[in-house]
């Protein structure tokens, strides 16, 4: 896969401390990036875009999944084929990304979830957000029909014709970006596999929610997995017509 | 009589909120109704009696639950309402940033192959 057909989209709240150095390292695994400021009140457009990145200015903060689905469109209307989503604070290793892409090519998925506790260097993490991460391991499970370890990764790789689907509809409730997104894509029949991943200290800003929100996600996790609510996707086929249609 | 007077009065109310322009006319004429049914209900209390007593409730308790039911009924449809508009700013914010970054671009010069000194090339 040629690197030109890849763009990598970069989330960013207030992350001015460690946006620029995130965008000059995926640029120099030779990908394009396109940071979405979600609303920063800091400088986080002006060092993303010294960085080298371009830069969507988002006027209101609309949540992690408002500013994805704006990468998306981007990427759409551009004419990438894949895009690779990546945190803004440094955690995620851009060595990773060719990782993903060769996952994306050699188990032809449609959508690649980087899981952070399956390589050296895994992510450390409290009992209580274990147990919950297992819940949804275990619904992911269901849903995928495949082991999904890291079901709420926001380090994932995504290609067409799914990231046409991401940039019409994507979940923007917290951790719905993740979970729901997943749960979505393998209903609609997209292939959905995982791969393990590097995953670095945090290197600024801070967790994007709470013990409420989080309680919060699990209970419409639940929703979204019992009772099928929630966003749903268009098989790759629908996707084909309305193109050639539309 | 006290029904009838407060459903005047909340009608009064909608009134001049609509002519504040704080209420659009659907949403103006959706309580307007309301407030009709609470005066009707006090004007009408030879009609409700009878009802109340063929379901084996008082007169205040079959008003009591009408009206809950139109309050929640009411709750609902803003709700429907609220979520549209959030999905609506969602869109136009999405789309105000494309536009903002094509701009920026189209003034950089680097129109019809998106470079520009720093950015990578975007696709055709």
């Amino acid at each position: 896969m040629a690197t030109s057909d890849v763009v990598v989209i970069i989330p960013a709240h207030n992350e001015a401390a460690t946006v620029g150095d995130v965008v000059r390292a995926v640029r120099a695994e030779g990908f394009p990036v396109v940071v979405v400021d979600d609303g920063s009140t800091d400088t986080t457009a002006e060092c993303a875009a010294e960085a080298g990145a371009v830069v969507l200015p988002l006027i209101i903060n609309l949540g992690v999944g408002g500013a994805l689905r704006c990468g998306f469109r981007y990427a759409v209307q551009s004419g990438y084929r894949v895009a690779i989503q990546c945190d803004a604070d440094g955690q995620h290793d851009p060595k990773s990304m060719h990782a993903l892409l060769s996952a994306m090519e050699t188990e032809h998925a449609d959508l690649v979830i980087g899981n952070r506790f399956g390589a050296a260097g895994a992510m450390p993490i409290s009992r209580s957000r274990r147990f919950a991460m297992r819940v949804l391991a275990s619904a992911a499970r269901r849903a995928v029909g495949r082991a999904i370890e890291d079901a709420t990764s926001g380090f994932r790789a995504v290609s067409s014709p799914l990231l046409r689907e991401f940039a019409r509809e994507y979940p923007s409730q917290y951790l719905g970006d993740t979970f729901e997104a997943l749960v979505a894509s393998a209903r609609a029949g997209y292939r959905v596999v995982s791969v393990p991943t590097t995953i670095h200290e945090r290197q600024g800003g801070v967790r994007s929610a709470g013990t409420a929100a989080s309680l919060a996600f699990l209970a419409r996790a639940f929703l979204v997995v019992t009772l099928r609510i929630g966003t749903r996707y268009r098989p790759a086929a629908a996707v084909d017509d309305a193109r050639v249609e539309g | 009589m006290l029904l009838v007077s407060l459903g005047l009065l909340f009608a009064l109310f909608i009134v001049v909120l609509a002519r504040y322009q704080l209420l659009t006319l659907r949403y103006t004429l959706g309580w307007f109704l309301v407030a009709l049914s609470i005066g009707a209900s006090g004007a009408l209390g030879s009609v409700v009696k009878p009802v109340a007593e063929a379901l084996d409730l008082r007169p205040i308790e079959l008003l009591l639950g009408i009206s809950l039911a139109i309050l929640l009924l009411i709750t609902v449809q803003l709700s429907i309402t609220a979520s549209g508009l959030t999905k609506m700013v969602r869109t136009v914010t999405e789309a105000l940033a494309l536009n903002e970054e094509r701009i920026q671009r189209l003034e950089r010069g680097g129109a019809g192959t998106g470079e520009s000194e720093t950015e990578e090339p975007v696709p055709s």
